[in-house]
């Protein structure tokens, strides 16, 4: 991959005696990642450039960019959603796909393989695809066999004539095991399990049992996978937002059907496109109450779905569309009212959920944290108190420093000078001192002093820090004003 | 005296009262028995701050409105970026933040689409807040929410900040608003210097579609609502004007007629 992805970018050109990318391991650089010519020439990962180097003098090889291969992975991974939506990256250079899903609705597993193989060949990287019944097996087969597919329940037999390497054990283990004459995998399967975990260790016990499929595997899906899932693919590209929205409907039937069985609704929805070009689009929506009417799981994507339709990534079409329930929740008689619901799944869904919130005071005495909210999507935030004290109606996110005209030096200040207006204190309250946490030792003391100014507009400003104490020269902010 | 009190300001008025489909609202501007200001549920009420008048307004309009179950509060990005966020332990003081439903929307059109969007609940309270960004909203704009309010019997309140101020402005916007208003922050009554009493504000009554005229009101804020203020330009000038001319007299100077209006005269 890392090879391909040098050629794609220009970096280096194919050559006759093959192409490498080299990392630095100790002392010496060795090879990290070899094309197909390299790997016909006798060169091999592992293998120290100056010995790649004196076998192949013309070999071509440029040092190793980790980070862009994983980004570049990560892309790749982006890019196999649309075959299933439970992807586990393998770096380095290696994704799983969960296709039981979804493998019938590309025409069976052998279909599906030869469709990843040649999309993949067609965005210009070499690509080796096994299916089998674990994650491990569906690894060792893609690298070490001719990349077949392993009906289900026979991963055993194709695993067995495999090189032990194909388990990915780590090299003390793949070396002690070789020592002892167990090169093939064949070779473990049947060896008595305590005698081979107290030699080989536990690692390549468990490694050997994932790959067999007699433990789970510990997989850490790139992202989680939905609760439900419906995928639509089409024989004619889709340019039309309207159409998009008939697809939809019909995943949002089978999306319904599934809801209904487990007796809860969808709190959020994603909508993904695929298009032909290969880009993809996920449209997000949240419902501020479980959901299971077709109607309304649509109804938050039709604006998204009409701004999408202007976007140059969908210029040869949507091939496929996918709908996932990212979130259930139980579906309760008293959930609030439902026109609140619906008004608040409206704004969320094109404005962001992130915009539309909820408010309560927070139980703290520092004004920064006294205020707390949370998307009304989600649950509405623990409410507490108010300060007794007067607070002001709006905060400024930041201080704004004001410069100050005072007349003692604990006073309020006579007059200040704020976003270069000038402003006479007529009335002034205060202070109301307020200390920071005594573990935030960047903090200052604030005297905060309610204003009025000779207009009557009000103020909520402090002076930072204390006298002497804590400052020679304490600070004054504006930070709030009063309604 | 103090039952014929409340119909001497709309007696100019009565004559179109029958004319106007909306009896009942005409003298719905002010509370029966007390002047005092009330922005009817079904409108459109506008309100354009003076200098730093921003959080008057903000009072003014939340204070005089119908109140809602829920207030959905539409804030343009342009207005927080100017005057900071809004606060949940100072806005406790108005009303429960609970009930306030905050809608931050980054442009004027979402803003618009939002607020018509909350107004289509029965009896909403929708309070859109204006920044300075951007060309002033126009007629078409405010038509919509005035159409939408209307339909649904919901308070549109509009702080507009989008039209600079209003010391400043050429030619008032047109809008479909029900009622125009000038606010503008008042010092607040106190007797000494280092404390500071009840929010008070100026409230300019600049246009009022059902013929109310226009006048201007010294507001002062309690925990039960707008009382008027009594101060020495109240009694003297505007309540004179306001309250139909023969009032003045009995209205004295000073703390000592703070319980006004619920004092007996005479």
């Amino acid at each position: 991959m890392a090879t391909d992805r040098l050629i794609k970018t220009g970096r280096a050109a194919p050559s006759d005696e093959g192409l490498a990318t080299y990392t630095r391991a100790g002392a010496a650089f060795v090879l990290d990642a070899v094309d197909a010519r390299a790997r016909e020439n006798g060169l091999t990962t592992g293998m120290t450039l100056a010995d790649a180097r004196a076998i192949r003098p013309g070999l071509v090889a440029i040092e190793a960019d980790p980070l862009a291969d994983g980004a570049l992975l990560d892309r790749l991974a982006a890019f196999c959603e649309r075959w299933s939506p439970a992807i586990v990256l393998a770096p380095p250079d290696g994704v799983f796909l969960e296709i039981g899903a979804t493998a019938h609705l590309f025409g069976g597993e052998s279909a599906l393989r030869e469709d990843i193989t040649r999309r993949i060949a067609a965005g210009g990287f070499s690509a080796r695809v096994a299916l089998a019944d674990t994650p491990g097996a569906a690894w060792a087969l893609a690298r070490f066999a001719r990349g077949p597919v392993a009906p289900p329940g026979e991963t055993g037999e194709h695993l067995a004539p495999l090189p032990i390497a194909a388990l990915r054990l780590s090299p003390p283990a793949e070396a002690l095991l070789n020592k002892l004459g167990l090169t093939h995998i064949g070779a473990l399967i049947a060896r008595p399990r305590a005698p081979f975990a107290a030699r080989a260790g536990e690692d390549a016990q468990r490694l050997l049992d994932e790959a067999l499929g007699r433990a789970p595997p510990a997989l850490v899906y790139r992202r989680p996978p939905p609760d439900l899932f419906a995928l639509r693919r089409f024989l004619e590209p889709l340019f039309h937002a309207d159409a998009l929205m008939i697809a939809a409907a019909d995943a949002a039937e089978e999306i319904v059907a599934g809801l209904d069985l487990r007796g809860v609704g969808a709190r959020r929805l994603a909508l993904n496109l695929f298009a032909v070009s290969g880009g993809r689009r996920r449209l997000e929506a949240g419902f501020s109450r479980p959901e299971t009417q077709v109607k309304a799981l649509l109804r938050a994507f039709r604006e998204q779905l009409n701004a999408a339709e202007d976007d140059r990534t969908f210029e040869f079409g949507v091939e496929a569309i996918r709908l996932d329930v990212l979130e259930t929740g139980r579906l309760r008689e008293d959930d609030g009212d439902a026109g609140d619901a619906r008004l608040i799944d409206a704004l969320s869904a094109r404005l962001g959920a992130v915009n539309v919130r909820r408010l309560a005071c927070a139980d703290d005495h520092w004004p920064e944290r006294a205020a707390a909210s949370a998307p009304a999507l989600t649950d509405a935030p623990a409410a507490h108190r108010p300060p007794a004290r007067p607070r002001p109606l709006k905060l400024l996110a930041r201080p704004e420093p004001i410069e100050t005209l005072a007349a003692t030096p604990d006073g309020p200040p006579r007059r200040f000078r704020w976003r270069r207006v000038q402003h006479e204190v007529a009335r002034a309250e205060g202070p109301e001192r307020i200390a920071p946490d005594w573990w935030e030792r960047e903090a200052l003391t604030r005297d905060y002093f309610h204003v009025e100014d000779a207009a009557g507009a009000r103020f909520w400003i402090f002076r930072e820090g204390l006298y002497a104490r804590e400052t020679p020269t304490p600070a004054w902010f504006v930070h709030g004003f009063f309604g | 005296m103090s039952a014929s009190l409340p119909s001497l300001p709309f007696a100019a008025a009565s004559a179109v009262r029958a004319s106007c489909p909306e009896a009942e609202d005409f003298s719905g501007v002010f509370n029966v028995g007390a002047a005092l200001p009330r922005l009817s549920a079904g409108r459109v009420h506008e309100a354009f701050p003076a200098w730093g008048g921003e959080g008057a307004a903000l009072l003014f309009l939340l204070g005089a409105s119908v109140p809602a179950g829920q207030t959905v509060w539409v804030r343009e990005a342009a207005a927080s970026a100017e005057h900071g966020e809004l606060y949940a332990p100072g806005l406790s003081a108005l009303a429960d933040p609970a009930s306030v439903l905050l809608v931050r929307a980054q442009k004027r059109v979402e803003a618009l689409w939002a607020a018509e969007e909350a107004l289509k609940r029965p009896g909403a309270r929708v309070l859109l807040e204006l920044g300075a960004r951007g060309k002033p909203i126009d007629l078409t704009a405010t038509r919509r929410l005035s159409l939408v309010a209307e339909a649904h019997g919901a308070s549109a309140l509009l702080l507009r900040g989008d039209c600079g101020r209003p010391e400043f402005m050429r030619a008032a916007p047109t809008s479909s608003a029900w009622t125009r208003w000038r606010i503008a922050p008042a010092p607040s009554r106190t007797l000494h210097r280092d404390e500071i009493g009840a929010p008070a504000l100026t409230a300019e009554l600049m246009r009022h579609r059902g013929g109310v005229r226009p006048r201007t009101l010294d507001l002062e804020w309690s925990d039960d609502g707008f009382r008027i203020a009594q101060s020495r330009r109240a009694a003297n000038t505007n309540a004179n004007e306001a309250l139909g001319g023969d009032l003045a007299p009995a209205l004295g100077d000073g703390p000592a007629d703070q319980n006004w209006p619920r004092r007996a005269v005479g």
